[in-house]
């Protein structure tokens, strides 16, 4: 069986080291979301972290971006502490926070006009990034003229142009159709083999998780944390009818079912 | 790969486009509707319900405003309050516009005065004019008082509740591309207000010209259309009275229209907020 990284190892890009998140309650209670969170994800990979709602999945990615700032342990990005929101760690939202007074290149180009790139500049890299999702001859499209799966093209694009360090999706796929899902899901892992970067995707979708990511992180919000994680090591193009992918499925559906 | 594009515009040739443009449905009915109000004043003329000196003819009207016209008073008259109007308006846009802006920095003081702002929104502005007299002066600054005091309101509350409303994803996802304190404010906040912000500002416009007419009929100052009514009134001439009445229509309604409603309509069509057709 071919491995799908054909590289070696590489380092460590994100490291989370004993994570954990609480919430103070009005009443003194506190809630524990997160506990105990030991994750190291190698640049390049995709790891897709899968649980069902409330498993505090996306408290997890909202650390990781700096959108919250109080945790118990460590994030560090290429070795550096995470303390704020930053560009080099990108979210993609589920519901698309493009910006419906630009079109689609405005939207791309936003980013990059805020970070004072200079115009020729800016152009290039959006060209080449709505080229990337396939949407340059929606460029000049105002976001109500696109559809879901187009929206969510342009987030991708606009992710991208600033060149994160790490990708983080927020269930990006999930409100829209199966078939849209499946076109998305080849587009980013192409995107993924034409520029390597590092993404850690957030769903609740089994299937998606298991398509979609090189290692499964499979969360259960009984444990506040990690329950078990999967390394997927068929070629993407080979996972559809694959027999121990779908081993691998039905043992996370068990899992995750189960054991409520 | 789906392509799916939703499309508000169907393809059709020039010629017909400006044929359409000149004799459309609306502009049909526009003018039946003028005629026939025309001629039923004409027949309540002849038919002396109302004195012939308290209603005149529409052609005695008509030869009023050409009158006036070539006399310069309504010209003169319009340039005098438009004038106000303008000077009025941009006082209020930017005292309402940073008024909303520091209530939006200071939240408790944002809370306050949004309740009074409400309150004072709706305050007959002509209830504003002996304030205005007394407190300002029976001249111009008085006019502008009564004009700032009425239009101001709308612009401040239209910002404080623009700016409030928008979406915090736009914010967190902007944020997270890098933009911090001006250049969030300048390419986010703003932009994703504006629709609010421009709703303000066209009733602000309206308030302000309905204040501004009352304040100079009462306020009288030798110009301007609302001192051309008192006049009227004065000397007891209903056509000038009439003419005059007409002529603030017209501006009324040509600024409305043309400015304010366009500009609105063009950031409705660019958010795609001219997509909802309910059906019958």
């Amino acid at each position: 069986m071919q491995f799908k990284n054909q590289y070696p190892p590489q380092k460590v890009s994100l490291s989370l080291k004993n994570v954990s998140k609480i919430y103070l309650q009005r009443n003194s209670k506190t809630i524990t979301v997160l506990d105990n969170i030991n994750i190291q994800i190698l640049e390049g990979e995709i790891v897709t972290i899968l649980g069902k709602s409330g498993c505090g999945k996306s408290t997890l990615l909202n650390l990781i971006a700096g959108f919250e700032n109080s945790y118990g342990g460590e994030i560090l990005l290429n070795g550096k502490p995470v303390k704020d929101i930053s560009t080099e760690r990108i979210m993609m939202f589920q519901e698309s926070a493009l910006f419906p007074w630009l079109t689609a290149y405005q939207n791309v180009e936003i980013a990059l006009k805020m970070a004072k790139v200079p115009k020729h500049q800016r152009e290039q890299i959006v060209k080449h990034y709505l080229s990337i999702v396939g949407l340059f001859d929606y460029s000049n499209s105002y976001i109500y003229q696109l559809s879901g799966g187009m929206k969510q093209r342009v987030s991708l694009a606009r992710a991208l142009s600033l060149n994160p360090k790490i990708l983080l999706m927020d269930e990006p796929f999930a409100g829209l159709d199966i078939t849209i899902k499946k076109s998305l899901y080849k587009e980013l892992l192409d995107m993924h083999k034409k520029t390597r970067k590092t993404i850690l995707f957030v769903t609740h979708n089994i299937n998606e998780a298991v398509l979609i990511g090189d290692r499964v992180i499979v969360m259960s919000p009984r444990l506040y944390g990690i329950k078990k994680e999967y390394l997927i090591d068929v070629p993407n193009e080979q996972r559809k009818d694959n027999l121990s992918i779908k081993n691998i499925i039905n043992e996370i559906t068990a899992d995750l079912y189960d054991n409520a | 790969m789906e392509t799916h594009i939703k499309s508000s515009k169907k393809k059709v040739s020039l010629s017909k486009k400006i044929v359409n443009k000149i004799i459309n449905r609306d502009t049909l009915s526009l003018v039946i509707f003028i005629s026939v109000f025309l001629v039923v004043w004409q027949l309540v003329y002849m038919s002396e319900i109302l004195p012939k000196l308290s209603l005149p003819s529409p052609l005695a009207v008509g030869q009023t405003i050409i009158e006036l016209l070539f006399d310069f008073t309504l010209v003169k008259g319009t340039a005098f309050t438009l004038w106000r109007l303008f000077l009025g308006f941009l006082l209020s846009l930017t005292l309402g516009l940073i008024t909303g802006l520091l209530m939006i920095k200071f939240q408790q003081f944002g809370k306050t005065m949004s309740s009074f702002a409400v309150g004072l929104q709706s305050f007959p502005s002509i209830a504003w004019i002996p304030f205005a007299i007394l407190l300002i002066g029976f001249n111009d600054f008085g006019i502008l008082f009564v004009v700032v005091m009425s239009s101001v309101f709308s612009v401040m509350l239209s910002t404080y509740t623009g700016l409030r409303n928008v979406p915090p994803i736009y914010i967190r996802a902007a944020r997270n591309m890098g933009a911090k304190g001006f250049s969030l404010f300048r390419y986010v906040l703003i932009p994703a207000a504006t629709p609010t912000l421009i709703m303000g500002m066209r009733q602000a416009w309206s308030f302000a010209w309905h204040a501004l007419i009352g304040a100079e009929m009462l306020i009288t100052t030798l110009v301007g259309l609302g001192y051309i009514l008192s006049v009227g009134r004065e000397f007891s001439n209903m056509s000038q009275i009439i003419a005059t009445m007409i002529v603030i229509f017209t501006i009324g309604l040509i600024f409305d229209r043309v400015v304010f409603i366009k500009i609105e309509e063009k950031i409705r069509d660019r958010w795609g907020l001219n997509q909802q057709k309910i059906e019958q």
